[in-house]
C-alpha cells in the first residue's frame, strides 16, 4: 500500500483524482502499487499530516492561495526528504518550472487537464523510482557496514533522522538549554 | 449715337484720296452700328476693326506716297505722317482697352468720326491745297507757307489746338497703357506668388496631414501592444482558472466510462438471469459507492464546464468587441466583469472590498474604461507583496462619475509618483510591466474621456487611483 498525499485548493479536483486512484491500475513493470490517498484542499492543513505520518509520494497543485506548490513541496521535503514529488498545475511560467527543478527537485511536472492513464504511470514511475532509490540506499549501507566503513550506530542515527529530522542534533539555546521543540528553533 | 455724315467740306479735290475718305467714313458707322447693337459676335467685330485699320494704314499709305511722289513740303510731310502714326496706336489702344470703357460703342466710333473730321478737315485740305500748289508749279517751301498762312488765324489755331490736344490724349493713353500693362504685370507677378506660396502651404499640410496619421497609427499600435501584455499578464490566471475545470471534467469522464461499462456489466448480469453472477458482477462494480458517486460526479462536472462557460463569458465582457463605440454604459457592471477576469490574479493576493455607489450610466467606450480598470487592479495586486486588501469604490459627484482602487501595498515614493503617468515608466521587473499601463489609462480617461485621474500613495501604506468620468461624455464639461 503506497500513500499518496494530494493536495489542491480546488475541492472538484481532488474528488477527482481520487475516484481516477480508486479506480486505474497503478503499475510500472511487473510492480502493481495500490494506493492509499489522502487529500487536502490547503498547502498548511497537508503539511501539518505530513509531520505525523509517512507518505511515499507527494502531489501538489503550484496556484494556491497562501502558499504555492513550490514552498509546499520545499517544506515537504524538508519533513520527508524520501517521498517521491510531483507538481500537478494548469499554468506555471518559466520562473515556476525552473525553480520546481532547482529548489524541490521534483519527479514530474504534470499539466492540467491531465490524461488519468499518464498521470497514473507518472505516479507509478515515482513510486518505483523512490523504491530504486532506497533499495540502493539499504544494499550500499549493507556494503558499507560489512566493509566497516559505516557502524550500525551511524546507520540507526541515519533511519531516526530520516523519520524525524533533526532528532540526531542538540540545539542548545543561548543560556545554555536545550531547545526540543522546532517551533521554537530561531526565534529565541 | 450720331451717325458720321459725309459732308462736302472734306473733299480734297483729289479723287483717290476722297474715294478713301468715304470708304472710310462707312467704315467706321458699319463698326459704331455693330457695336452700338450689342448681339454680334466678337469674331465678326475683330473682322470689322482688323478691316477697318487695315484700309486706314492702306489709306495713309496711299497718302504718304502721294505726298512724297508730289514733293510736299518736308515740314507738312513729317507732321502728317506722325499724326498717322498717332492715330493708328490711339486707335489699337482704344480697341484693346474697350471692355473696360463704360459705353465702348460710342467711345469707338466718337473717337474715330472726330478724329477724322479734324484730320480730313484739317491736315488733308491742306495737303490738297500744297499739291495743287506744287502742281501750279509753285515751290514746295513756298506752298507750305503761303499755305499756313491762308487759312484764317482761327481755325488755324483751333487745328492746332486740336492736333495737340490729340498728340497729348496719344501720350497719355500710352502713359496708362504702360502703368496699366506694368499693373497687370505686377497683379501677376503677386498671382503667382501667392499660388505658390499656396501649393507649399497646402504641400506642408498634407505632410502634416500624414504625419498625423502616423502619430495615430502608431498610437494605435501602442495601446494595442499595451492591451496585449495586460491579456498576457491575465493569460496565466484565465489558463489556470480554465484547466483546473477542464482537468477534472475531463478526468470525471473517463471514470465515468468505467462506471458505465461496470453498470453494463451488472445489467447484462441480471439480464442472464444467474443470482450468483449478479451478486459477483455487483460486488465487483461496487455498486453502493456508484449510487453514492455518480450524481456527485455529474453535479460537479456540470459546475465545471458551467465555470468554463462564464470564464469565456467574462472575457467576452471584458474585451467587449462589440462595445467599441461611444455608448452609454452601466460601468459598475463593467468593472464587475473586469474583476471576475482579473479575479484570478488577484484572489491568491488580495481580499476585494466592494463600496460601489449607485451611478447612472456614463457616455464612455466600455473596452477602454474596462482597460483602465484592469490596469489599475492588476497593478493594485502587484503592489501587495503578501496578503492585502484591494478597495472598489464608485460614486457621483455632481455632473462626474468616480471610481476609486485603492490597494494595501508597498505604495510610491514621491519621485516615482511624479513619473508613473509617463510612457515607458516602469517599477516592475523585466518581462512583467510594459510601462505604458498607466500612460494610456491617462490618455483614456483624460485625454479620450474629457475625465480626471489623480493618484495618492503612502509608501508602506498603499496607494488610491481615483478617476472621474464626465457622465454626459467628453463634450459635456469644458
Amino acid at each position: 500500500m503506497s500513500r499518496i498525499l494530494i493536495v489542491d485548493d480546488e475541492e472538484s479536483i481532488l474528488k477527482a483524482l481520487k475516484r481516477v486512484m480508486r479506480l486505474a491500475p497503478c503499475s510500472y513493470g511487473n510492480k502493481n502499487y495500490s494506493l492509499e490517498v489522502s487529500e487536502f484542499n490547503s498547502p498548511a492543513a497537508a503539511l501539518e499530516a505530513a509531520q505525523n505520518e509517512e507518505f511515499d509520494l507527494f502531489m501538489s497543485d503550484y496556484r494556491m492561495p497562501g502558499m504555492d506548490g513550490i514552498e509546499f513541496l520545499k517544506a515537504a521535503k524538508a519533513i520527508q526528504p524520501d517521498a517521491a514529488r510531483l507538481i500537478l498545475s494548469g499554468y506555471a511560467d518559466l520562473n515556476a518550472l525552473v525553480r520546481a527543478v532547482n529548489e524541490v527537485g521534483i519527479d514530474r511536472f504534470i499539466g492540467k487537464p491531465w490524461n488519468d492513464y499518464d498521470l497514473m504511470s507518472a505516479i507509478a514511475q515515482a513510486l518505483a523510482h523512490r523504491d530504486l532509490m532506497l533499495e540502493n540506499r539499504q544494499l550500499a549501507n549493507l556494503v558499507r557496514q560489512e566493509m566497516g566503513d559505516i557502524t550500525p550506530e551511524q546507520l540507526e542515527a541515519e533511519r531516526l533522522e530520516r523519520i524525524e529530522p533533526g532528532i540526531t542534533e542538540v540545539n542548545w539555546g543561548p543560556d545554555g538549554s536545550v531547545v526540543l521543540d522546532p517551533e521554537f528553533q530561531g526565534k529565541t | 449715337m450720331d451717325a458720321f455724315i459725309w459732308d462736302a467740306r472734306f473733299e480734297t479735290g483729289i479723287p483717290l484720296v476722297d474715294a478713301q475718305h468715304k470708304h472710310l467714313v462707312d467704315a467706321v458707322n458699319t463698326l459704331g452700328n455693330e457695336l452700338l447693337l450689342g448681339d454680334v459676335t466678337e469674331e465678326r467685330l475683330q473682322k470689322l476693326f482688323h478691316e477697318l485699320a487695315e484700309y486706314a494704314r492702306h489709306h495713309f499709305a496711299d497718302e504718304e506716297k502721294m505726298m512724297s511722289d508730289k514733293a510736299v513740303d518736308r515740314r507738312h510731310r513729317d507732321e502728317h505722317v506722325g499724326h498717322h502714326r498717332q492715330f493708328v496706336e490711339q486707335l489699337v489702344g482704344l480697341w484693346k482697352s474697350r471692355a473696360a470703357i463704360d459705353k465702348p460703342a460710342e467711345a469707338v466710333h466718337g473717337f474715330l468720326a472726330s478724329w477724322l473730321t479734324v484730320h480730313i478737315l484739317g491736315e488733308d485740305q491742306a495737303m490738297a491745297r500744297q499739291m495743287a500748289s506744287l502742281d501750279r508749279g509753285i515751290q514746295a517751301e513756298a506752298a507750305y507757307e503761303v499755305e499756313k498762312k491762308s487759312v484764317d488765324a482761327g481755325t488755324a489755331v483751333l487745328l492746332d489746338a486740336l492736333s495737340r490736344l490729340y498728340a497729348l490724349l496719344s501720350d497719355q493713353n500710352q502713359t496708362l497703357a504702360r502703368i496699366n500693362q506694368s499693373l497687370e504685370e505686377r497683379v501677376e507677378q503677386r498671382t503667382s506668388e501667392l499660388a505658390k506660396a499656396n501649393a507649399q502651404l497646402e504641400k506642408e499640410q498634407n505632410e502634416l496631414t500624414q504625419l498625423l496619421r502616423k502619430v495615430e497609427e502608431a498610437q494605435q499600435q501602442l495601446l494595442q501592444s499595451e492591451k496585449m501584455a495586460a491579456i498576457g499578464q491575465l493569460a496565466a490566471g484565465v489558463a489556470h482558472e480554465i484547466n483546473n475545470p477542464i482537468g477534472f471534467v475531463n478526468s470525471n469522464l473517463g471514470t465515468l466510462k468505467s462506471y458505465v461499462s461496470q453498470l453494463l456489466t451488472v445489467i447484462a448480469a441480471y439480464e442472464g438471469g444467474n443470482p450468483q453472477e449478479v451478486e459477483a458482477a455487483r460486488k465487483a462494480a461496487d455498486l453502493e459507492f456508484l449510487r453514492d458517486d455518480l450524481p456527485s460526479l455529474v453535479a460537479e462536472s456540470q459546475d465545471g464546464l458551467s465555470r468554463v462557460t462564464k470564464i469565456v463569458q467574462d472575457l467576452k465582457d471584458f474585451s467587449h468587441v462589440d462595445q467599441a463605440e461611444h455608448q452609454h454604459a452601466d460601468l459598475n457592471v463593467a468593472i464587475e466583469s473586469t474583476l471576475n477576469v482579473v479575479w484570478n490574479e488577484l484572489k491568491y493576493k488580495a481580499e476585494i472590498v466592494r463600496e460601489l455607489g449607485d451611478i447612472p450610466a456614463v457616455d464612455c467606450v466600455p473596452a477602454q474604461i474596462n482597460q483602465v480598470f484592469m490596469n489599475l487592479l492588476v497593478n493594485a495586486a502587484q503592489a501587495i507583496d503578501q496578503q492585502g486588501k484591494i478597495f472598489v469604490r464608485s460614486g457621483v459627484d455632481n455632473k462626474e462619475v468616480w471610481f476609486e482602487i485603492e490597494d494595501t501595498g508597498h505604495g510610491m515614493t514621491e519621485e516615482v509618483q511624479h513619473r508613473i503617468f509617463e510612457p515607458f515608466f516602469t517599477t516592475k521587473p523585466v518581462g512583467k510591466g510594459t510601462g505604458l499601463g498607466l500612460s494610456i489609462s491617462y490618455d483614456i480617461i483624460v485625454k479620450k474621456h474629457g475625465g480626471r485621474m489623480d493618484v495618492r500613495s503612502t509608501l508602506g501604506k498603499g496607494t488610491c487611483f481615483r478617476i472621474w468620468l464626465p457622465i454626459e461624455g467628453p463634450n459635456s464639461i469644458s
